[in-house]
């Protein structure tokens, strides 16, 4: 089970329930919201994917299934924009 | 006053208090909301209603949920700027460091991040920084490397050494994905200014700001208090955000009061502090603490017809830029003798002035020549 973990290069903010990432490298910036945020704020290499995807499930009152599908999204759109590494 | 100033007072009041004792609803008001919103753009206080947005929904209940989510779109976009800010400033640390370039960091990110309980209350356009005249090359190769280009405005123009000679102020700009606009200062007041501060006390006067967690070098509290005092009335206050800056500055318990009136004295700047006295009473409706001191405490408020509650709060600036170097320094300086040396100064600068900024190059600069030049100027106050 893979375990995903925040680049160096973003910095990232919280506002309200928002969080805020820039990519210092490029200089792109991105919001993410609530749910994002709180993905995020896990990705911090301490866990793998199905520990992360049962808490989603269990704060968002959502089934595993959803919250794996709306998970892996979030990942590979991560991964894409090079946010995040595969530890 | 109209209802958007009374609702930018209320907005003052609370920013200083952060609760305000005495709870005013204002329910029968009706607010023109994109006047508002403009307003509170112009004196760059919108995260500041976002932030204070639950004491202002309570005292100004008509004020739409919109209003608000404008303010915090306004806000989530300083936040983010803050960051990129941050970020920044730490590269030019590094490259400033490495070519050994002494700098001070001045304003907008200084004070966001030691006077306001989040960094992105305070908006701000650019970075300043102030550089010793003699880094200035090497400032300028620094911040070519990292992608910045001086700015094509009026100062670009003017050769390398009058740009030294009357201290302007260079503004670099880096336009990638993210802008990030540069001030490089000099001098914190030229040749021509009201004031002349004696720019090498301030070097030896400086200590250390942590933004974004990181040490940066800055100016000590008093002399950065005694500038944005200057700087705030040198714009005539057009900003409410400087007066809540200067306010809350001044409401900084570790501001030593006693070198702060020593610097007031030195540079002849009472009037200037006893006008924001008056301003502060009326728009805050309190003085900051440090007014009640055993130093402050004999400057009595003095009114002024115009720097004045209402001309902030209004935030129209009455006159042309040009206008308003000759006539706010004739309000705040004090002293018949001062003003009319200062007013004799602005009508008939020294001949080199005129050589360095109007003269022609094949215009011979006699007498004849530099009254005519000056004819226009003479004409345009005669008119104020």
């Amino acid at each position: 089970m893979s375990v995903h973990k925040r680049a160096d290069e973003i910095e990232w903010k919280m506002f309200d329930d928002e969080s805020l990432l820039l990519n210092i490298r490029t200089g792109f910036y991105f919001r993410l919201n609530a749910v994002g945020s709180y993905i995020w704020s896990n990705l911090d290499g301490s866990r793998n994917d199905n520990e992360i995807i049962r808490m989603i499930a269990d704060t968002f009152d959502t089934t595993s299934e959803q919250a794996q599908t709306d998970y892996r999204a979030f990942i590979a759109e991560l991964s894409q924009e090079k946010l995040i590494l595969n530890v | 006053m109209k209802n958007e100033q009374l609702f930018l007072s209320q907005l003052c009041k609370i920013v200083v208090n952060e609760k305000v004792s005495a709870f005013h609803e204002f329910k029968e008001m009706t607010f023109n909301e994109p006047l508002l919103i403009k307003k509170c753009n112009y004196h760059q206080v919108l995260p500041l209603v976002y932030y204070y947005r639950e004491e202002l929904q309570k005292q100004f209940p008509v004020l739409s949920e919109d209003f608000f989510r404008q303010a915090r779109t306004y806000s989530v976009f300083n936040a983010t700027r803050v960051m990129v800010y941050e970020n920044f400033l730490a590269e030019l640390d590094k490259k400033l460091s490495e070519r050994q370039i002494e700098y001070r960091i001045l304003k907008g990110l200084v004070m966001a991040s030691e006077l306001y309980p989040a960094s992105y209350l305070r908006a701000f356009g650019d970075l300043d920084i102030i550089v010793k005249p003699e880094s200035i090359t090497r400032l300028n190769d620094v911040l070519t490397d990292l992608g910045f280009q001086l700015s094509e405005d009026l100062y670009s123009v003017f050769p390398e050494s009058i740009i030294r000679k009357y201290s302007f102020a260079r503004h670099y700009i880096r336009s990638t994905a993210t802008n990030i606009a540069v001030d490089v200062h000099l001098n914190l007041s030229g040749k021509l200014h009201a004031f002349q501060f004696d720019i090498e006390d301030f070097w030896k006067n400086s200590r250390s700001v942590k933004i974004g967690g990181r040490s940066y070098p800055t100016f000590s509290n008093e002399y950065l208090t005694v500038y944005l005092l200057y700087h705030a009335f040198k714009h005539h206050y057009f900003k409410l955000m400087w007066l809540i800056d200067f306010f809350k500055v001044m409401d900084t318990p570790t501001l030593d009061v006693g070198e702060f009136e020593r610097l007031i004295v030195e540079y002849k700047m009472e009037k200037l502090w006893r006008i924001f006295i008056r301003i502060c009473d009326e728009i805050f409706g309190q003085l900051p603490v440090s007014a009640a001191s055993p130093f402050l405490v004999k400057y009595s408020p003095i009114d002024s017809r115009h720097i004045n509650a209402g001309s902030v709060l209004r935030g129209v600036q009455p006159y042309s830029p040009s206008k308003a170097r000759i006539i706010l320094p004739m309000v705040y300086l004090s002293g018949f003798g001062r003003k009319t040396r200062f007013l004799f100064r602005q009508l008939f600068p020294p001949r080199e002035v005129i050589r360095d900024f109007y003269c022609r190059k094949d215009l011979a600069l006699n007498w004849r020549n530099y009254f005519k030049l000056r004819k226009k100027t003479i004409l345009e106050m005669m008119n104020l």
